[in-house]
Order: structure tokens, then sequence, then C-alpha cells
């Protein structure tokens, strides 16, 4: 009698587990996968090659500007940083390239040493991210350019100076937007779209830059500052005469330096 | 009368030769594990519908992954949408002479891969990072967007598109879940929110079957990498 209730019972349970199972339950399932492909673009609008002639006194005495001769726009997903970056063959040592010699160039004083840093850099809008360097000058280049007449301004618009282009410059150097810090930076977004700082050349994604060269009379570029220290951000000055010695001045001739624009994600 | 332990104990130590706690610790786990297979499509309480699935089931013929690739500035602000991508096609039978009129709904699940996976439950799950990730800003559950659509407008929000508003592991957005049963129009027309025994072969094509559209815009916030979820779509007697 045992046998059989418990055979009953065990097919009684069994028969509970089927109808457990037995009710109307399906599925389907769709699995989605979404791929964020990192996007950090740099467009510049503007010739490719920046003349600087001087062949009038006036342009020597009063330099030359070069407004809104390149225009950089930014696209990222990512949070970026941008910096501009004076490089050429002789970087390390921080002069321009020359390329040829006009006239006999015997004087000894006549130097081809042109410090890289005599190159202006003017942008249109500060610097957005919360940035103060350590011993640099200045956070960016959005200072308007000094008066020549008014005397030097050593440092505030030197492009920076580096050898090693691509490596993120220090907490001291200049910035055209973000800084060294990981938590200065401008957050990913494109110019082409409203937010928050505006759309097109109104918004932080787009600058326009000058430049500007002022050789001076006799031609020592007296805006130059020492490339050794931020990179050139700083007062000490590096015209020819301090590097070099009275009487010193610019050697005749075509020069040549280039300037990297780097867009880095923080 | 009989003791249900003793008999259990009996059973054990008879066909087993293990003791009464043992005995019980694995029955109980027998009958436990039906609700952990089933652990987002619950199983229904009632027996009206036919469970056989050469009768009742949830078809998807169409490609069960989906791929959304951003690459481009314009994808980013603009989003990407995959229109038509899921196609359900329900048949629901009804069981012989049941003592209620079989209902059933129709729900989609969001999953993550669990909270063992995911450190944070409202996220995708990550696959891989790209880039520095010196910041980190993973996408929510809800960044993605569904659209229901069938030729009869019967699921709710109809045309509408829907995010897994509370963008957790588990968040439900239901289909079809209507209160009382709402019979096909059996060819007549439109039967509102169905949900009665039917197929989609036939007449009633428009109220057995459905089209999700799946959309993400993801803009500018996110960290870089690559993401996944799961969506379960469970048809459960009602």
């Amino acid at each position: 009698m045992k046998k059989v209730i418990l055979s009953a019972a065990v097919l009684a349970s069994l028969a509970i587990s089927n109808n457990a199972k037995a009710q109307l339950v399906d599925e389907q399932n769709v699995t989605v996968t979404m791929d964020l492909q990192p996007i950090l673009q740099l467009g510049m609008n503007g010739s490719s090659n920046v003349d600087f002639v001087f062949d009038q006194i006036s342009e020597y005495v009063g330099g030359i500007t070069q407004y809104g001769a390149t225009n950089l726009n930014v696209t990222s997903t990512v949070n970026w940083d941008l910096y501009a970056v004076g490089f050429s063959s002789r970087a390390a040592l921080g002069f321009w390239d020359q390329q040829v010699v006009y006239g006999a160039g015997t004087d000894a004083n006549a130097i081809d040493n042109l410090p890289l840093t005599l190159l202006e850099l003017h942008q249109d809008k500060a610097n957005p991210s919360v940035v103060l360097s350590g011993t640099g000058l200045t956070d960016d280049y959005s200072a308007a350019f000094t008066q020549v007449q008014g005397g030097v301004s050593v440092g505030q618009n030197n492009v920076y100076v580096s050898a090693t282009p691509y490596t993120r410059p220090a907490i001291d150097a200049k910035y055209i937007a973000g800084s060294f810090a990981l938590t200065d930076f401008v957050v990913g977004g494109t110019y082409l779209i409203t937010n928050a700082s505006g759309v097109g050349g109104a918004s932080d994604y787009y600058y326009a830059i000058d430049y500007r060269i002022v050789p001076a009379l006799p031609a020592i570029f007296p805006n130059a500052s020492d490339f050794a220290t931020a990179g050139g951000n700083n007062a000490t000055a590096d015209d020819l005469v301090t590097a070099n010695a009275a009487g010193a001045y610019a050697q005749s001739g075509v020069y040549t330096m280039n300037v990297k624009y780097v867009l880095m994600e923080n | 009368m009989y003791n249900p332990k003793k008999i259990l104990f009996q059973f054990c130590v008879r066909f087993f030769d293990i003791k009464y706690f043992t005995c019980f610790f694995y029955t109980f786990s027998f009958f436990l594990i039906p609700s952990i297979e089933y652990a987002q499509c619950i199983p229904p309480t009632t027996f009206n519908c036919d469970p056989n699935h050469a009768n009742s089931a949830i078809i998807m013929d169409t490609q069960p992954n989906k791929e959304f690739t951003f690459d481009s500035f314009n994808k980013y602000a603009g989003g990407l949408t995959l229109n038509g991508s899921t196609i359900l096609k329900l048949k629901v039978a009804s069981n012989p002479s049941p003592p209620l009129p079989c209902q059933w709904k129709l729900v989609m699940y969001v999953s993550n891969g669990g909270s063992l996976v995911t450190p944070v439950p409202s996220e995708w799950e990550t696959m891989v990072s790209y880039g520095s990730g010196s910041t980190s800003n993973k996408p929510s559950l809800d960044l993605l967007q569904v659209r229901v659509s069938n030729g009869c407008g019967t699921a709710q929000n109809s045309g509408v598109w829907q995010s897994f508003v509370n963008s957790i592991d588990g968040d439900v957005i239901e289909i079809i879940n209507p209160s009382t049963l709402t019979p096909a129009g059996s060819g007549t027309g439109c039967g509102g929110e169905t949900n009665g025994e039917g197929t989609y072969l036939g007449v009633d094509y428009n109220e057995y079957s459905f089209t999700i559209d799946y959309r993400i815009q993801p803009n500018y916030d996110f960290t870089p990498g690559r993401y996944e979820l799961a969506i379960k779509f469970c048809l459960v007697e009602k």
C-alpha cells in the first residue's frame, strides 16, 4: 500500500512539474551593439602658406599683421585640447630655417638665427577652459597685439615653440583651448550645431587666428621671448641683440618655419 | 492520513539513499529551477492558451543582431535609425474547452547583462573603451529608442518612439497588455489592442505581426567604445 501511495505521489509530483511548463511562454531575443568610434577632426580654412614680405621701411617698423589668415574648426566626440606649436628643422635650437641669403652675408652682426618666438599669434576668443598656468605668462593668445609704438610685449602673443610638437605642452604653455590638466578641456561637440557656447564662428569650436611679425629697425625682433622657458610663454627677451651682441640684426634672406595646430584628446 | 514529509523522506531514502534535509534541498531546488529559467518572461498562472509551440509562438525571422556604428559626426549628431529591423509574428491558439478565453500579452525587456557584468545597472554593457578614456561617461539604457507598429496600430503607443525610461536592467516596455480580452477583428477590421487567440497567417496578419524600429542619437556625450544590450520579447498568457 505504501508503495502504491508513494508511486502516486511521485507521479503527481511529475504531473505538477509538467503542468508548470505547460503554459504559454515564448520569447525571442535581439542583441543591440553600439560602436561609438572616437572622432577628432580639425578643419583649417585659409592658405597653408602665410607669407610675410618685408620690403618697406614701414613694414619693418610697424610689422605686418595677417588678420584671420587661419580659421580653425573642431568636431570631436571626446573632450579635447587645441594648441599651436612653432616648429622647424632647427626647433631644438629655437630658430627659423634659413632658405636663402640675400647679398654677401658676410657681416658678423648679420644674424641668421632668428628665434621662432618672434612670430606672434592672436586668437579671436579666449580659451574656454578654466586654466591658469603655473609659471606661464598667459593662458592663450587672446590678448590683443600691443601697439608697436607703445613698446615691446615679450611673451604675450609669442607662439609656443617645441622640438616635440606632438607632445602635450606643459601646464605653463599657451593653449588655444583646453590645457595640460586633465580637468581643463573643451567637451566634445562641433561648430556646426548650436551648443552652450553658440554656433559657427561664435562657438568654442571655431577660432580665427591672426599672425604678426614685428622686425623693428634695426631688425632685431624685439617681441621675441626665450623659448627655453615654458616654450616662450615668459617675459624674458630674446631679441637678436639680447641673444647675441649689440649691433646684431637679422640677415636678409628667406626664412621659413612651420606652425602646427594640434588637436588632442584630453 | 500520510504525512507528506514522511513520504518524501521514504522516497529519498529508498531511491537515493539520502537524508531528509538533503532530499528537501534538492526537491526545493527542482521546483525553483523553472522560475530562475524564466526570470524575465514570467510564466502565467492560467492555462487557457495552448502552449504547444506548433500552435502558439512568437516568430522572428529578422536578423537578431543590430549594429549601430557611429563613425562620423553627422551620425553622432543626427543619430542612426534601423527601420523595420525586427518583425515579430504571433500565433496563439486556445486550449480545448478552457475555463476562460485565451488572452496573452507581449512585452519587451531590456538587459545589460546583469549587475554581475555591468557595475552600474543603468548603463549599457561595455565591451571595450576606445581612446585614453580620461573621462568616463557610459551610455545609459534609455539611449535606445524603439518604435512598435503594425497595420492595425494595436500596440500601445503605436508608431511612437519610446525608450526604457527607468533605465535599469530588466526595464520593460509593454507592447500588448490590455486588462480585458480584445478579440481579433477576424478580417472585418482592426480589433483594438488585440490579445485573443489568432494568427498572423491569414486575414488577421495586421493584428498578429509587429514591426520594431530602433534609433540611437548619442550626440557627443559618451565615452567612445563598444557597448551592448539585449532585448527580450516575451509572449505570455495573461
